[in-house]
């Protein structure tokens, strides 16, 4: 009996034994010197050395672009007029297909800074462009009427909440989306603390009791938290799913049209077209400088790594700003390898990304150590590249993805990223 | 007569067990050379690697391919067998670990060492926290449906059934809990659909040892699950331990299960499908099923990870092909069963 009980308790001792040896041989912690000396580069603001591109023309600044993003209309103007001026200086200093914009917006925007300078003006102007605009229609072909003054505003989705924060004191937006403050570094808390609210739909009394005058939804919001705003005889304006430029342009316009604030938001819409010129050409600079100084173009790449890796397609708004990156010569080769017309990411196999070896591999994550931990780890990463030459850039993912004004500083980030010599 | 029958039987059997094993070699064979890396290119390697002269730390054959191919074969032998085990031991034909809610009780732990992000330390977390809510499971579902010392088999498939739901809410009520977090739910809705993508060596280490010992001890215990699929009462007659080989079974399918859901994620119908059709071809004995499970559960699952990787379907992972095919494989043969039940009837 006594041995029977011997000899079983030994089958499950030798067994646990095996399971745990086995283990421990295979998950021991190899520290090697590659990874003692690996320091990946950090990339989320701009704290690193870059390449000086045309000293001529004004450094693109990540703070002033933001906080022009962010409604600073004066600020808008003046960065509109210095890259307009740069975009003359490349054309002078012979460079070609430089990116500039059209006249009238050029002047429209400055104009529309002095009206907005002056309140009497800005208030007629306001009424000339309401009487002109009666109304607007929704994505889902719904007039909303706009002679009535709506105050009290609902931003149920991201974009929304962006281009109000930028458009309207905080006092007019009743309530934010709940994750939209976990993003200080696009809302900081010191704006977002001022709408105390979330948009939950265990807070619809309250959402009631605020008394929104209308919200703006989209087609993927929540069926319920929709039903329950249409029933609390709330407005709704449904917006378009953003998935370009140019819808963020049109949703852009509509919001200021509805808020009362169109002078604004046309100024943002021209902002952000002039930003993309300017970046185009700091784009171009930066190729030309590349060229002049007989340096390769480095093989790059942009992928998304959460627990595997994958690329961001045309369908995405960051697959088109990475369109417009001819130095992105990585990822523009695997989209065309790849058309994936209806898919939003490609996705991207250690097998291929290591035939592919990038020699800078741009890192799109909202947790920069983390994925530096788990690339340094994986052995069968350390052959790229990337990562043996330590030209691993991480930029930040929320702003990356960001469906609103902001992508333009997502752009921003991949221009600076690109600046790193090979 | 008989001599001739068994002799027939013995010859279409091991004709069955040939042509698996050549699908097998095919499907293996594809496996390893199917791949973004042209294979000679990666042959080269291989060669340079074993003369110590390769450049590179990584060979997409020896690094990916390989192991990829031993999480896959070790994943469907595990399943199939983890589910003809249970069949047997509980004389059901719904008895499986999906059913029984063995699956469910892996995944909830799992998911909880998702979230501490204990895996990031200590890579062994996942199986181990996979085998112990597995086990756990079906230890409570067994106890529960036991009454005066012999299971009630319809109580067996109720309890895991609501032990399913119960468990499958808790891992609900989580996710909604942390459904702002949106990396760790497209995390875990990428290991929940039963993704093959990027296994490595690291997931042969932590299913392997798990899968080898249960599979060696449902093997050794065949002749027992036989015996005990008559009853337990018949069984003891005959001289079998029947709770200490009950146990140790239930060990196996936790390790069988909690190796397979931690390199892989849940495949559902696997285990409950795949006995059926070896039963169907070979008959109820488990002195063969066991090693036709293993077979044939490595080939269909090599099989379906060969063609989603082939037509590069992106939109579908193994587990939920699997779980497609499967329920409509299920429907199948429900309909039929029910067909010639109702001819019988007439």
């Amino acid at each position: 009996m006594l041995n029977s009980q011997l000899k079983t308790l030994s089958v499950y001792v030798f067994l646990i034994f095996f399971i745990s040896a086995w283990w421990t041989f295979a998950f021991q912690k190899k520290v090697t010197s590659d990874e003692n000396s690996f320091s990946p580069r950090f990339f989320s603001q701009s704290k690193h050395h870059s390449l000086q591109i045309e000293p001529a023309i004004t450094h693109i600044d990540r703070n002033l672009l933001q906080q022009a993003l962010s409604g600073d209309t004066r600020l808008m103007a003046r960065l509109i007029a210095d890259w307009d001026i740069d975009a003359q200086i490349l054309s002078s200093n012979g460079f070609q297909d430089v990116s500039r914009l059209n006249p009238s917006d050029f002047l429209r925007s400055q104009s529309l800074i002095r009206l907005l300078q002056n309140q009497d003006y800005a208030k007629n102007a306001t009424s000339i462009l309401k009487q002109q605009n009666q109304h607007v229609v929704d994505d889902t072909g719904n007039y909303l009427n706009l002679k009535p003054i709506y105050k009290k505003f609902l931003p149920q989705t991201y974009v929304a909440a962006s281009f109000l924060l930028s458009l309207i004191p905080p006092e007019h937006i009743v309530a934010l989306p709940r994750s939209l403050r976990d993003q200080t570094q696009l809302y900081p808390l010191s704006l977002t603390e001022q709408i105390p609210l979330d948009i939950d739909r265990y807070n619809a009394e309250k959402l009631f009791q605020a008394g929104t005058d209308l919200a703006f939804v989209a087609h993927y919001s929540h069926p319920a938290t929709i039903q329950a705003l249409s029933n609390q005889g709330v407005l709704l304006y449904t917006m378009k799913n953003i998935q370009s430029l140019e819808d963020i342009s049109h949703e852009l316009i509509a919001t200021g049209h509805i808020t009362g604030r169109p002078l604004q938001a046309e100024l943002l819409k021209i902002f952000i077209d002039a930003a993309m010129c300017a970046m185009d050409n700091h784009q171009a600079a930066l190729v030309g400088q590349l060229k002049k100084n007989h340096t390769q173009l480095p093989r790059i790449l942009v992928v998304n790594f959460h627990q595997t890796f994958s690329v961001p397609t045309i369908q995405t708004l960051a697959g088109q700003i990475i369109s417009r990156m001819p130095l992105l010569n990585a990822s523009l080769q695997l989209a065309s390898d790849n058309n994936q017309a209806n898919e939003w990411v490609i996705p991207l196999g250690k097998e291929r990304l290591l035939n592919m070896d990038p020699e800078i591999l741009v890192i799109t994550t909202t947790n920069p150590d983390a994925a530096a931990k788990r690339i340094c780890s994986d052995k069968s990463l350390r052959d790229l590249s990337a990562v043996r030459n330590q030209r691993l850039i991480f930029v930040d993912e929320a702003v990356q993805q960001s469906p609103s004004q902001y992508i333009l500083l997502a752009y921003h980030d991949l221009i600076q990223a690109l600046k790193f010599q090979p | 007569m008989i001599t001739n029958i068994r002799k027939e039987k013995n010859s279409s059997f091991f004709r069955l067990n040939i042509l698996l094993l050549c699908l097998l070699v095919i499907c293996s064979f594809c496996t390893l050379i199917v791949g973004d890396t042209p294979f000679e290119l990666i042959w080269q390697d291989v060669l340079l690697r074993i003369q110590g002269q390769s450049p590179s730390t990584w060979n997409p054959l020896l690094d990916e391919r390989i192991p990829r191919l031993i999480v896959i074969l070790s994943t469907g032998a595990s399943l199939a067998v983890a589910g003809a085990v249970m069949q047997s031991l509980f004389h059901n034909p719904l008895a499986s670990p999906n059913v029984l809610g063995i699956t469910c009780g892996g995944s909830l732990i799992v998911v909880i060492v998702f979230i501490m992000e204990w895996h990031l330390e200590y890579p062994f977390a996942i199986p181990l926290a996979a085998f112990i809510g597995c086990l756990s499971t079906l230890v409570f579902v067994y106890s529960f449906s036991r009454t005066e010392g012999s299971v009630n088999i319809n109580a067996l498939i109720i309890t895991g059934i609501a032990v399913s739901s119960l468990l499958l809410s808790f891992q609900g009520a989580i996710m909604y809990a942390f459904r702002d977090n949106w990396i760790l739910i497209q995390t875990l809705t990428e290991w929940e659909a039963g993704s093959t993508v990027d296994r490595d060596w690291k997931h042969v280490h932590m299913q392997l040892p798990l899968t080898l010992i249960g599979l060696y001890g449902c093997w050794h215990y065949r002749s027992e699950i036989d015996i005990i699929a008559l009853g337990g009462e018949e069984a003891t007659n005959l001289g079998v331990e029947v709770d200490k080989v009950r146990w140790r079974l239930f060990l196996c399918v936790a390790l069988l299960t909690g190796g397979a859901l931690a390199s892989v994620g849940t495949i559902a119908f696997f285990g409950l499908v795949l006995p059926h059709l070896v039963r169907y071809i070979q008959g109820p004995t488990n002195h063969w099923l066991i090693p036709l499970c293993i077979l044939i559960g490595s080939v269909s699952f090599a099989f379906m990870d060969l063609i989603l990787r082939t037509l590069e379907i992106r939109a579908l992972s193994t587990g939920t092909i699997s779980a497609i095919l499967g329920g409509l494989f299920f429907l199948i043969l429900m309909r039929r069963s029910q067909y010639s039940y109702s001819e019988g009837v007439k």
